[in-house]
């Protein structure tokens, strides 16, 4: 029997694979979708093909539990809130951070920013608080498996 | 209510204490003393239905076994609307917009609380301090709208007893 020594030798098509042959990366995040799509890179640039995971299932810690995706999934949110004209002036940036909360389960942190005053009116908090509820409530509705806690933030007070 | 209440005019005043440049451990305190208005209301309200009132002092004693982290995680399912079979039967189909509201403030302030208590790394601002104990106040107001229903009682109920709201 005569061995295809080209097959044996030949590079292959060059796409990359997740583990040890290339790192998990966020392409994009679809919230109104409920999923967002990622792929695997190599050190050398060479990418892997697309696939799509749902919300939900993004485990925290796992490989596709990293910073870029929760910044693009806040973004995306903030878009489709602006979008839908539910986007307030007042709001002058967010930071979305991830971490554990106060019992130690895990958690996803919105704050959104605010300009800073000498002190509120009541009128004023309120508006923050629909808003806040609101940005909640979406997040809740992706059933993501980090708890949402959205908050006010001053702008001027950040370094 | 009353030394909810009490809490909550605290944290209130705590919050506006100076004008000017606030001081971290005032705006600290009114955001922990606004979770502790909450807790102390349901705590009461959850150890007062579930205790006789005899003998004198059983409830106060009851709301001493009460645990943070199993009141947030019952809050949680209430909130999301993911209740467990064991509850599912005892609420509405559409649990009143207060009762949510009351149980995610409730979620929010316990976590500012930690953050306010422990967290020195960040500076807490006004803003934020004042949103804690608006959402504080919320609870405080709307909870007599709800406390009669059968679904305030399945939720206290579910705070008091982990095992009723675990799946």
């Amino acid at each position: 029997m005569s061995t295809n020594k080209a097959a044996l030798y030949d590079k292959g098509p060059q796409v990359a694979v997740q583990g040890n042959f290339g790192d998990l990366e966020i392409v994009s995040v679809d919230t109104s979708r409920w999923e967002a799509k990622f792929r695997a890179r190599t050190a050398s640039g060479t990418f892997g093909p697309e696939f799509t995971t749902r919300l939900s299932m993004i485990r925290p810690l796992s490989d596709e539990d990293t910073g870029k995706f929760w910044k693009m999934l806040v973004d995306n949110l903030m878009r489709v809130l602006k979008e839908e004209g539910k986007y307030p002036s007042f709001v002058k940036g967010y930071e979305v951070t991830t971490g554990e909360d106060s019992t130690g389960d895990p958690a996803l942190y919105v704050e959104i920013l605010v300009s800073p005053q000498r002190e509120y009116a009541a009128k004023t908090v309120d508006s923050w608080r629909n808003f806040l509820d609101l940005v909640h409530s979406r997040l809740l509705s992706l059933r993501l498996q980090r708890y949402p806690y959205v908050r006010v933030g001053e702008k001027s007070r950040r370094k | 209510m009353g030394f909810a209440q009490d809490l909550l005019e605290q944290s209130q005043f705590l919050v506006r204490r100076e004008p000017g440049k606030p001081k971290q451990a005032s705006l600290r305190r009114a955001v922990s003393t606004a979770y502790y208005a909450v807790f102390h209301l349901l705590a009461w309200e959850a150890a007062n239905q579930a205790t006789p009132t005899s003998p004198s002092g059983l409830t106060v004693r009851v709301t001493r076994s009460l645990e943070h982290n199993s009141m947030k995680r019952a809050a949680q399912q209430f909130e999301s609307g993911n209740l467990p079979d064991a509850i599912k039967p005892l609420v509405s189909s559409s649990v009143p917009a207060v009762l949510i509201e009351a149980a995610r403030n409730f979620i929010l302030l316990q976590d500012e609380r930690h953050a306010a208590d422990y967290d020195l790394t960040r500076a807490f601002s006004r803003a934020r301090a004042q949103t804690a104990v608006d959402a504080a106040a919320r609870v405080l107001a709307n909870w007599n709208a709800i406390r009669d229903t059968d679904d305030a009682r399945t939720f206290l109920a579910a705070l008091i007893f982990p095992k009723l709201a675990s799946r």
